[in-house]
């Protein structure tokens, strides 16, 4: 139980911290949004460790931490968990081909709302090659799903039955 | 069976009611920062704690640049030496111009036993993170603790780069002047026509709008700081003219301009403290400032 909740921390820490990676346009352009992806792995395998409040804080740490408008991300983040946990059940159990489809359509739909914040906030809309990291977030779901997945059940195994 | 279904409906309604409920706090976050600047007492405790997170994401972005020095070949690093050379004369060509006028200001101001003004700037280092594209806006490496203040104009070896919008005490945030919400007063060189320009987005050239259809500027033109408002360093180059275009039946001329400064590139940036040139000093009619006429009388004398 604690070994996994550190995973779990340690994966946000990670996808916090990569968020704010530097580096070329055209990396910048298809850097896959991994906190995203965190939050929807846990969320949807081990709902006790993150839910909508926990989401909430963390889109908070990463506003506070990129100096965005305050408030975006957590709303983001929240909305988001909230969505896996009301389909968790049928998530889970959809193969991971499908699965990764409900992922796309998950981002998609966070991405509708950071727009839709954006505009109302009065900031200029991101150009169009915005839309890339969603592609390469969903390409990169079925990997990070499974290598969540072993590190998890790796764990597990040697953390002495403690579940 | 009805029975579970109810209380899974009303766990259901009770977890819409959280969501709307932190929905609602993140709302009513985001209008007290964007409308009313309210959270930077929570900002700045937050950067104690973000501040060397930062530092901590930049790391493989050093790391690569140090790799790139060792590995790079001789020749490119010479032709950029000279490269930086030329910036560098040209740069303390300019310094030594303003230094002219800077000691001129100061003993005048001597002159009206003014508080003295720190009017050096300060070299600072851009901090490689990505900020998220929604604004153009970099972190730099210098904060409240070296004298950085909110308003500081920011500055690249080729020109104006921004403006300094928020402050914490090690770091500070630098609005670029290709970010929509930053504007900069500015004067053609060649005409003297005076106008604002506009940022028009990340990598997008700068914008004029409202230039009247009789104005003198043409594709070419260069485009200084004319220093009213007294946030940037009159003289400094802003940009070059782009295109001038008149859409039919509009009422304006619409003007691009391409930045001076290395918006994407440069890595050093100097900040100087903002009120270098008071506007009086420029020419043109007297800004209407009664506040300050009365509180202070040297004004008449400056000019």
């Amino acid at each position: 139980m604690r070994s996994s909740a550190l995973l779990f921390w340690f994966a946000t820490a990670a996808a916090l911290l990569f968020a704010l990676l530097p580096g070329p346009g055209w990396f910048l352009a298809v850097k896959p949004l991994m906190l995203a992806l965190v939050l929807i792995y846990f969320a949807m395998e081990q709902p006790e460790h993150v839910g909508v409040g926990t989401a909430f804080l963390i889109g908070l740490c990463a506003d506070l931490l990129s100096g965005a408008l305050l408030g975006e991300q957590a709303l983001r983040c929240a909305v988001l968990v909230y969505l896996v946990l009301r389909f968790r059940q049928r998530l889970r159990f959809f193969p991971l081909a499908q699965q990764t489809a409900a992922v796309l359509a998950l981002l998609v739909n966070d991405r509708v709302i950071a727009l839709w914040i954006q505009l109302v906030a009065g900031f200029s809309l991101p150009p169009t090659s915005q839309w890339l990291d969603l592609a390469s977030s969903t390409l990169l779901w079925p990997w990070l799903f499974l290598t969540l997945d072993r590190l998890r059940y790796r764990q597990r195994s040697s953390g002495a039955g403690s579940r | 069976m009805s029975g579970h279904a109810a209380v899974k409906a009303q766990g259901d309604a009770a977890g819409v009611l959280r969501l709307v409920g932190y929905i609602g706090f993140a709302v009513a976050l985001m209008v007290l920062d964007r409308r009313f600047a309210a959270l930077e007492g929570l900002r700045s405790a937050a950067a104690h704690v973000a501040e060397p997170i930062l530092l901590l994401a930049e790391l493989p972005a050093r790391g690569a640049q140090w790799l790139r020095y060792v590995v790079v070949e001789r020749e490119q690093l010479a032709t950029e030496n000279q490269r930086l050379k030329e910036g560098l004369l040209q740069s303390q060509q300019q310094a030594f111009s303003m230094r002219a006028a800077l000691e001129q200001l100061q003993r005048q101001q001597q002159l009206l036993e003014a508080a003295p003004q720190g009017l050096t700037g300060m070299l600072v280092r851009v901090i490689e993170v990505d900020l998220g594209s929604s604004r153009a806006r970099i972190r730099v490496d210098r904060g409240t603790r070296h004298g950085v203040r909110i308003g500081d104009a920011a500055l690249d070896a080729f020109g104006v780069y921004g403006q300094v919008i928020r402050v914490g005490q090690e770091q500070a945030e630098v609005l670029m002047l290709s970010d929509p919400d930053h504007a900069i007063p500015v004067l053609a060189s060649r005409s003297g026509l005076r106008a604002i320009a506009q940022g028009g987005g990340l990598d997008a050239p700068l914008r004029i709008d409202s230039v009247p259809l009789t104005a003198d500027i043409r594709s070419g033109d260069a485009l200084i700081a004319s220093g009213l408002g007294g946030r940037f360093p009159a003289g400094f180059p802003v940009g070059t003219v782009l295109r001038v275009s008149r859409d039919d039946g509009a009422a304006f001329l619409s003007v691009e301009v391409e930045p001076a400064a290395r918006l994407q590139v440069s890595r050093e940036l100097l900040l100087t403290p903002v009120p270098l040139v008071e506007p009086q000093l420029m020419e043109g009619p007297p800004m209407p400032t009664p506040a300050a006429a009365t509180a202070a009388p040297p004004t008449e004398a400056a000019g």
